[in-house]
């Protein structure tokens, strides 16, 4: 099986393919794992790899050039059944946000505003002075980028540090077609 | 002739006076270095630097930064010279150790100028140092001192009496720390492997890569959109985070969650923050990376952090860092409140 590893971080990317050397994902076991190290080598990866597109892919949240969640709003828009997991460790912000501009704004207008921006991502286009990142979105109304993730269609959600079973368990789900939000660590 | 040999030739007081006011007055002289702070001629992380070089090169700060041409020989007479104007006159000195009344003193300096034209007094009626060249203002001084006295201008003057101060200053400027609770971290011992390329993190080799971060940052916030250059720090410390969680490293990755959490916030509010709350935050993260840097060697050492964790000093540490940390959340909140629904939805 196929896999594309993403994160900035060596480490991480070492990890994680030190990790799926390990794991066995069904019965699978994975024979090729190809790696980029941000959100727009991830997109032009999988446009180079034309026919043998990868069947997994992980995906790190917080990247330089193009972060994790635009990058999954683009490779949903190029191929919408690949499975994607993110692999970060996003924690809930202990912040009150009960004053700041986001709290006035109702869930279903942040959606429709971090809608707006997905649109731009997929199309490319940069506005200067306005939010052109999905990330960067979602910081600006405090939502929280798993429950972002999952809007755009991401499978699982795999928090660092994970451990073999924790990994083979949500890849496994994942692959296996699970309908729901699969995560751990 | 000095106004100290002046006071001498003159029967006024003995060597053995003359060497403890100058003993005092060494003593009180700030360290050149705090005195760079305080003119914000460089970022304290470029001060952080100055001072790594110092330890490194064994050389004093002023003959560094003319090698290093960080200033040129005006510059540093000039900072020379407010050095020169913050320490204690020794007229001042001889009278607080009753060796010479006000009066005398006065009657003192008059004809000790008179007498002295050449010699610039500065308006403490001291002696003006700024006009000599910095590798040899002390020389009057080094010509009557003791080896025994050097040795203690040399520490006064020396950055660990700095860095010492500043962590003094900082928490008595920052209210009252002891309130702040310390959080209870339950260690538990690395259960899955760990991987070796984690263990390398903490090399020797690495240790600098978070103050070149910040001084990175520091240099960017003014050059660059600060809302970016807030970006890059906050993915800087996530993945130090991440890397943290592998080895199990729970104080590490509570410390640096503290910090990333707030950076968040700064994120969002970076267009309504003020130069002094930039000098506050810089302060902040600066003081986080010392903790981090602690610890991660202390998981280096010993894959454990409890050790570091238990000591007084280190706790006192957390503690400073906490109450700074609520701080910012204060000044993060009350921004916060300014900031309306289209504020937000005006970048979209």
């Amino acid at each position: 099986m196929k896999v594309l590893c993403v994160d900035d971080a060596d480490i991480h990317l070492t990890s994680i393919k030190s990790m799926l050397k390990l794991v066995s994902l069904n019965g699978q076991t994975v024979s090729e794992i190809f790696e980029a190290k941000n959100g727009r080598l991830a997109v032009e990866q999988f446009k180079s790899m034309l026919a043998a597109k990868p069947e997994l892919v992980t995906l790190d949240i917080r990247m330089p050039e193009l972060d994790g969640l635009s990058a999954l709003v683009i490779l949903k828009s190029l191929a919408p059944r690949l499975p994607v997991v993110m692999v970060s460790s996003e924690d809930e912000k202990t912040i009150s946000r009960k004053k700041g501009g986001a709290a006035q704004i109702p869930m279903n207008e942040k959606f429709a505003l971090i809608d707006k921006v997905a649109a731009r991502v997929k199309a490319g286009v940069v506005e200067p002075g306005k939010i052109n990142q999905v990330l960067d979105a979602c910081e600006e109304l405090n939502l929280d980028p798993i429950a972002v993730a999952q809007h755009f269609g991401a499978s699982g959600y795999l928090k660092k540090p994970y451990t073999k079973e924790q990994t083979e368990d949500v890849l496994s789900k994942v692959l296996g077609g699970s309908t729901s939000f699969v995560q751990a660590g | 002739m000095f106004f100290g040999d002046f006071l001498l030739r003159k029967n006024m007081i003995t060597e053995e006076d003359l060497i403890n006011a100058l003993t005092e007055q060494l003593q009180s002289t700030p360290p050149l270095l705090s005195i760079l702070r305080e003119e914000k001629r460089f970022s304290n992380s470029e001060l952080i630097q100055l001072v790594k070089m110092q330890v490194q090169s064994g050389l004093e700060i002023k003959s560094l930064l003319l090698q290093k041409s960080l200033v040129d020989e005006e510059e540093l007479g000039r900072f020379l010279k407010v050095q020169n104007q913050k320490r204690m006159p020794l007229g001042q000195i001889l009278i607080e150790m009753g060796k010479i009344s006000i009066d005398e003193c006065q009657n003192a300096l008059h004809d000790y100028s008179q007498e002295k034209d050449d010699i610039v007094l500065d308006d403490d009626g001291d002696i003006d140092l700024s006009q000599f060249e910095p590798n040899e203002n002390m020389t009057v001084s080094s010509s009557v001192i003791p080896e025994q006295v050097k040795s203690i201008s040399e520490e006064a003057i020396s950055p660990v009496s700095l860095v010492e101060e500043s962590k003094s200053l900082k928490q008595e400027d920052g209210g009252d720390f002891h309130s702040v609770e310390i959080p209870i971290i339950s260690f538990e011992p690395i259960q899955e492997f760990v991987l070796d390329e984690y263990l390398e993190v903490l090399d020797e080799m690495k240790k600098d890569e978070m103050d070149q971060t910040i001084m990175t940052w520091s240099k960017m916030k003014s050059t660059l959109d600060l809302k970016e250059s807030f970006r890059l720090f906050y993915r800087e410390l996530h993945t130090l985070k991440g890397t943290v969680r592998f080895l199990r490293g729970l104080v590490s990755e509570f410390v640096i969650h503290t910090g990333e959490d707030l950076l968040a916030e700064l994120i969002v509010l970076a267009d309504q923050l003020v130069e002094k709350q930039l000098v506050d935050i810089e302060d902040y993260y600066l003081s986080l990376n010392d903790m981090v840097w602690e610890l991660r060697l202390s998981l280096a050492e010993s894959v454990s952090e409890e050790v570091l964790w238990v000591t007084d000093a280190f706790q006192s540490k957390v503690k400073n860092f906490l109450g700074k940390s609520s701080e910012l959340k204060g000044i993060v909140e009350s921004l916060l409140q300014n900031q309306s629904a289209d504020d937000v939805k005006s970048q979209f």
